[in-house]
């Protein structure tokens, strides 16, 4: 009897939320099916060629990879005069990343712009897979900051810290110094989130781009995180170095400088700038858009 | 039941007549009917030793109101009412005109949950960014970058001055991405202009824009 009535309950629930499931899966489904069979069947390769494609390009979409995505390298490889093999070689680059369960996109960004500036498909591959390798470092980087008490406080805050580490050890950051900027994030009680491991990385990495060392931009990053700085203080100090440099100072007197004058400054102006800088209160603009110049 | 039965039944209760008592006596000559008459002696014995209970005059509203009342557990009678068993008739009909409401609200379902609300639009991130680039004597300028799938056939600059300073505005969902352009179709450029820079790994050098809160855009338009 309770049996039956067991299984009585579970038709209900399947009942109950069965239909609105499927059909709201099938409504995040971007994919066109068939995708895959239609770039091969226009593609003016060989039915060899066409078979190792449709094999591998089938095996990526087994592994995760959106089978638009899958369809769309191919297409572009092919337009590129690139050899079914060589195309393989850069689908495996995205399916082992993929399969690592690392955030695939700026992999699929890097084979995507390889193709788009004509970049010989091995040394696509090559640089591909050292992005999927600093990814990896990356992603269990951010995992032992996770595990030392930043906080995750909205969706995908993780995979872009990840990217950001990413890039940042693509710049050349040792994996020691993002380990001592996450140290200094998890230190920092209240404000040890994911968003400041983000942005923090992203300005080291900036200014390792602008000439400072690694150690020395990390120290700087450092020592606004540690005094509390909003994030945009942090994202500001890029312009302040470059200011400092246009008066002519080298990068690591401008560094030092900046640590000194972020050693003085006042956090208080900083707790109520992160409030406004909360994901939730920028999802409704109040103003209109502005226009703004990448550039300074 | 025998006669002695009968005659021992009405001794135990005191009912027997002088007669009855006579014949009830003449029967004790069988020793068996000694033994059961002494038995039933030795239980009345018994029982006139133990303390009768005499119930309250309420014992019986007590019991009643103790009683689960039925009438007052709606939840009940739902659940019964859910788990009865019943003979469900079917037709091909019935199961068609079903699959039906079934596919039609799954479509609908699909229909508004992939449909953007008006006013969602309107409150949605939208940062413009404008990207431009001298370029005298370039033909056509183009853009491409993380935000276009590095598609160099899709962002096109326009020459506003004439003089060839190209230029393009993009809204961009906050992010950080890279880019460069692209003149006349074969020459990557590095924005010269942007706020930082990342190595592309292919030889070149990517601009990197980040895209920030609405309310902070300060740039020059």
């Amino acid at each position: 009897m309770a049996t039956r009535r067991c299984v009585g309950i579970a038709a209900l629930v399947v009942m109950a939320f069965g239909v609105p499931f499927v059909s709201q899966a099938s409504a995040q489904e971007p994919v066109k099916p068939g995708e895959l069979s239609r770039t091969l069947e226009a593609a003016n390769l060989s039915p060899e060629g066409k078979a190792l494609l449709r094999a591998k390009g089938i095996e990526v979409v087994r592994a995760g990879v959106a089978e638009g995505e899958v369809a769309g390298l191919i297409q572009r490889g092919v337009a590129r005069g690139i050899q079914p093999a060589e195309l393989v070689s850069l689908l495996d680059v995205v399916a082992r990343a993929k399969r690592q369960d690392l955030p695939v996109g700026p992999v699929l960004d890097k084979v995507k712009e390889g193709l788009a500036k004509r970049v010989p498909a091995v040394r696509i591959a090559g640089v591909a897979s050292r992005l999927s390798g600093e990814l990896a470092t990356s992603r269990d980087l951010v995992r032992r900051a996770e595990r030392d008490g930043i906080r995750v406080e909205a969706a995908g805050e993780r995979q872009r810290a990840t990217e950001a580490v990413a890039d940042a050890l693509g710049k050349g950051v040792p994996p020691e110094e993002m380990e001592k900027l996450s140290r200094q994030v998890a230190r920092s009680g209240a404000r040890a989130t994911m968003s400041r491991l983000e942005v923090g990385t992203q300005v080291t990495a900036d200014l390792v781009s602008m000439g400072l060392s690694p150690r020395e931009a990390s120290e700087t990053v450092g020592a606004a995180l540690v005094r509390g700085l909003s994030r945009r203080d942090i994202e500001g100090l890029r312009e302040r170095l470059g200011q400092a440099m246009k008066r002519g100072e080298s990068a690591e007197a401008g560094a030092t400088q900046l640590r000194e004058d972020i050693r003085s400054e006042r956090p208080e102006k900083a707790d109520k700038l992160e409030k406004m800088e909360k994901p939730e209160k920028m999802e409704k603009p109040e103003k209109p858009p502005k226009v703004e110049r990448p550039g300074r | 039941m025998t006669r002695f039965e009968e005659l021992l039944e009405g001794k135990v209760a005191g009912e027997l007549s002088p007669d009855e008592n006579q014949e009830f006596s003449a029967l004790l000559v069988v020793a068996e009917n000694r033994r059961a008459f002494a038995t039933h002696q030795q239980t009345v014995a018994l029982l006139a030793g133990v303390e009768r209970y005499v119930p309250s005059s309420s014992f019986t509203e007590e019991v009643l109101a103790r009683l689960p009342d039925r009438r007052s557990r709606p939840l009940r009678n739902v659940w019964d009412l859910l788990w009865a068993t019943r003979v469900m008739r079917w037709n091909v009909a019935t199961a068609l005109a079903l699959s039906l409401v079934l596919v039609v609200t799954a479509l609908t379902w699909k229909a508004l949950s992939g449909r953007t609300p008006v006013g969602s639009e309107r409150h949605s991130i939208v940062t413009l960014f404008r990207f431009s680039l001298d370029a005298p004597g370039a033909q056509q300028v183009s853009l491409a970058g993380d935000f276009n799938g590095w598609r160099t056939d899709e962002i096109l600059l326009a020459d506003v001055t004439g003089r060839g300073h190209f230029a393009v505005t993009l809204s961009l969902k906050p992010g950080r991405y890279a880019y460069m352009f692209v003149v006349d179709g074969a020459t990557w450029m590095t924005d010269p202009r942007a706020e930082a820079y990342r190595d592309d790994g292919f030889g070149n050098k990517n601009a990197l824009v980040n895209v920030e809160v609405p309310t902070v855009a300060d740039g020059d338009t």
